[in-house]
């Protein structure tokens, strides 16, 4: 369609460069434009990239964070878990536990008055601190 | 061709327009979006946040409690709490039918708070973690669980009037109270975004803000020092059934409590069913101290150079002050005695002559440079004060019974102190029961030192008060508190208790006994008292001093405190039991107390008709000397079975084969129940079933 239209335009004689010179600007123009391009390849190939390595550490950042918040929650579980343990020690080692299972269970029984002996390794004299 | 160019240079100029437009379109929107997300990011999101998300709030587990051990005394676990979402809830009635049984709450009252508008609402709290599986197997809409810490006391009651209780999210009374600040932590919360109905939104992420758990506290108190206590109370509200017994327990050279009860107690998971029984009474409650205060008066009297030990005095029972003749305990009086068996008799008219000596100013400046009248200011709510007279209110007769103890009240925490006074050198020490306050990485925030409130009396003055006292509990009324193969410096006292009209109750007494242990070297100073016993002679050698005795006996073999060097060790020299026989109690205890032995009383009635060991027999020093009581007029061929409760098998099986009952025994301890009751009328050859207990089983 637009071949068409330009093809009804009149022919109008256009004035054309020295030979040599208009070689070397083609030349000069079809280089720059390489150039972009590598350099426009180079730069969607680096944001590329980029944005892969940002997307991998976003992903490693949240893969932490799970490992974290599990972490937390088994530090919490095991804190519990150490609470109830505190609680059932403390309640097994209670002394009026021990006492009624010495009575109870291995029938001991307390020392009657002359069942003990106090060892003494000597004896010393003292006097009265008002003397 | 113009008109080509024309139109092609102006569809040019349309899409240049358009593009910029567009361009400009875009960077406002971009600007808008920068103004909203940077620069007012903050506030806008802040007055969002409370619209997309709703809170349930999570307590925080409460800081624990310690023994100086590191034992565990009070701590807690973490629970649910069941909160209802009414906005999400779909179904209130059958919600509150699910949930009636497991919670054990009306269904009314359940429908009604799972229909009220408002974004949460709390069902039950601190369920137990069965009911909370149960509520969770349910899976029912608009039901959350939210942790919280639940206090347990594994202990059970032990110490429970020290530690206090815990309300639903706060100390109430005792240590939890006083140090709520600490042991309270930072509460947390449960947070979900919800729609603007307050409804959940499906599959977007809850967050749980843990709530920062509370700091904990180290005791002075000794866990098994409490329980040995505790013990020994109990088996005193056994023994002589009284109204109450207390202790309290320190380390003399500190000032820290080692132990501190009173009896009854009170379980404090279910507080609401000892409310009678929450005060730490050695701490909170005041009376009239009797003999042990005469302490202060000898401390006085002694730093003054008022006392000599060789001085005779003649008591004649009484001493008429201002007109008033005021009695000695003995009745009959103690007739010539040196000031030395004054100490040792506990003397009335001998302390009131001391009283007079010192004059009032210098007495009364003495009762308060004791701290007596003040608050001691240890870390307890409610500390009792005490009442001791203004100068001004000091006439002959209130300097007399003050010398004596009597018209006065002090707390049994202020004695106490008056007593570790004596035995550290003459220093009043600032009583206090926690000893270092830890973060939850166990740092410690707050720790105390021993605190000397000030310089009461001087040392010697100290040395030779601790050497009368070792001689009370030698040759005088706190003889049976020795304990073979130490020194011991003790102090009996026998109160009239004083009724709501501050007149003396006839009969009633509070009997007591405060000593330290070693008395070279004391490690702990201990004082008991028991208020109205109903059984047995209501002297403080009688009751005071047995409790004493076996407290201090355990403490030391716990403490593993060596014996004694030195003469002053209570020598084991058998003593002749005395006739009783025809005698009333009283007239009884006054005998055997001067020989060291106790009464146990079985039966009852005005005189003694039996009596075991029988008069003439030789036995060691505190033996027991069990005797019978009975109205001659009233004996029959049939006996009236005694009380045997607080006795020990050994005990109950004598006295049951002197009646000519035989004894069938179960269980181990000391006899708590008896079948047939106390008093039935039961004929010679029948068997009584008696259950022994551990007396903290009770």
């Amino acid at each position: 369609m637009l071949q068409a239209r330009k093809a009804a335009l009149p022919l109008r004689p256009v004035p054309e460069p020295p030979y040599g010179a208009a070689g070397k600007l083609q030349t000069k123009t079809k280089d720059r434009r390489k150039g972009l391009k590598g350099i426009s390849l180079i730069l969607l190939l680096g944001c590329f990239f980029f944005g892969l390595v940002v997307i991998a550490q976003y992903s490693s950042i949240v893969t932490l964070n799970y490992r974290l918040y599990q972490a937390e929650t088994r530090i919490k579980e095991l804190d519990e878990e150490y609470r109830q343990l505190e609680q059932q020690a403390a309640r097994l080692s209670s002394l009026s536990r021990i006492e009624t299972i010495a009575r109870t269970e291995l029938g001991m029984r307390e020392p009657e008055s002359g069942q003990l002996m106090v060892m003494t390794a000597g004896r010393e004299k003292s006097s009265s601190p008002g003397e | 061709m113009l008109e080509s160019q024309v139109t092609l240079s102006a569809v040019r100029r349309r899409v240049v327009a358009l593009f910029f437009v567009v361009v400009i379109a875009v960077v406002a929107l971009i600007g808008r979006l920068a103004w909203l997300q940077i620069f007012r990011s903050e506030k806008l999101y802040a007055a969002a946040w409370e619209q997309w998300n709703r809170s349930v709030p999570a307590r925080s587990p409460r800081g624990s409690i310690y023994d100086r051990e590191g034992r565990i005394l009070a701590g807690s676990i973490t629970v649910d709490t069941i909160t209802a979402l009414p906005a999400q809830v779909e179904d209130p009635l059958g919600t509150a039918r699910a949930l009636a049984p497991l919670l054990e709450m009306p269904e009314e009252e359940l429908l009604e708070r799972l229909t009220m508008e408002r974004s949460s609402i709390y069902l039950k709290r601190k369920v137990p973690p069965e009911v909370s599986q149960e509520v969770r197997e349910l899976d029912l809409p608009g039901i959350v669980f939210t942790p919280e810490g639940q206090r347990y006391y594994p202990n059970g009651s032990l110490a429970s009037q020290l530690l206090g209780f815990v309300g639903m999210d706060e100390g109430l009374a005792g240590l939890e109270s006083y140090y709520e600040k600490y042991l309270q932590g930072k509460e947390g919360y449960l947070l979900f975004p919800s729609d603007n109905l307050g409804r959940q939104i499906p599959h977007e992420v809850k967050r749980f803000v843990p709530p920062k758990e509370g700091m904990d506290l180290h005791l002075t108190v000794d866990e098994t020092i409490q329980y040995i206590v505790e013990r020994e109370l109990a088996r005193a509200m056994i023994e002589f059934q009284p109204k109450g017994a207390l202790a309290i327990a320190a380390d003399p050279k500190t000032g820290a409590i080692l132990a501190a009860a009173s009896k009854p107690d009170y379980d404090p998971m279910n507080y609401e069913e000892g409310e009678d029984y929450w005060a730490l009474t050695p701490v909170t409650g005041s009376y009239e101290p009797g003999s042990t205060f005469k302490l202060v008066t000898l401390c006085a009297a002694v730093e003054e150079g008022l006392y000599n030990e060789k001085e005779h005095f003649y008591c004649r029972g009484f001493a008429t002050v201002g007109g008033h003749n005021i009695r000695c305990w003995t009745g009959s009086g103690h007739g010539s005695i040196t000031y030395l068996e004054a100490v040792e008799s506990s003397c009335n008219p001998a302390f009131m002559q001391l009283g007079e000596r010192l004059g009032a100013e210098r007495l009364f400046g003495y009762i308060r440079a004791f701290g007596c009248g003040e608050r001691s200011g240890i870390d307890y709510p409610g500390e009792g004060e005490g009442l001791i007279f203004e100068p001004e209110q000091v006439g002959p007769v209130e300097l007399a019974t003050s010398s004596f103890g009597q018209g006065i009240s002090v707390t049994p925490l202020q004695q106490l102190m008056v007593v570790s006074a004596i035995a550290n050198g003459g220093n009043l020490m600032k009583p206090y029961l926690v000893e270092k306050i830890c973060n939850l990485e166990g740092k410690a925030v707050y720790e105390r030192e021993p605190e000397i409130v000030r310089q009461v009396i001087a040392k010697s003055t100290a040395d030779k008060v601790t050497w009368l006292m070792e001689n009370v509990t030698l040759h005088g009324s706190a003889m049976n508190a020795a304990i073979e193969g130490y020194r011991i410096a003790a102090k009996t006292g026998t109160a009239e208790k004083v009724g709501a009209g501050g007149a003396y109750i006839g009969g009633e007494y509070i009997v007591s006994l405060v000593g330290f242990v070693p008395a070279e070297d004391p490690q702990i100073v201990l004082y008991v008292a028991v208020d109205g016993a109903t059984r047995g002679v209501q002297w403080g050698s009688q009751i005071g001093a047995p409790i004493f005795k076996r407290i201090m006996t355990d403490v030391l073999n716990y403490l593993q405190v060596p014996p004694s060097k030195g003469e002053a060790l209570p020598e084991a020299k058998p003593v002749k039991v005395p006739d009783l026989m025809g005698l009333s109690a009283d007239e009884a205890a006054a005998k055997l107390e001067t020989a060291g032995l106790m009464l146990r009383l079985v039966g009852e009635g005005q005189s003694i008709v039996n009596q075991t060991p029988k008069s003439g027999a030789s036995v060691p020093r505190q033996t027991q000397i069990v005797v019978y009581l009975s109205d001659e007029e009233n004996r029959s061929d049939q006996i009236s079975l005694p009380d045997l409760r607080g006795f020990t098998m050994k005990e109950a099986g004598e006295v049951l084969t002197w009646l000519g009952l035989y004894l069938q025994a179960e269980g181990s301890g000391i006899a708590v129940e008896q079948n047939p009751s106390a008093g039935t009328p039961i004929e010679a050859g029948e068997a009584v079933e008696v259950l022994f207990e551990a007396p903290m089983e009770r």
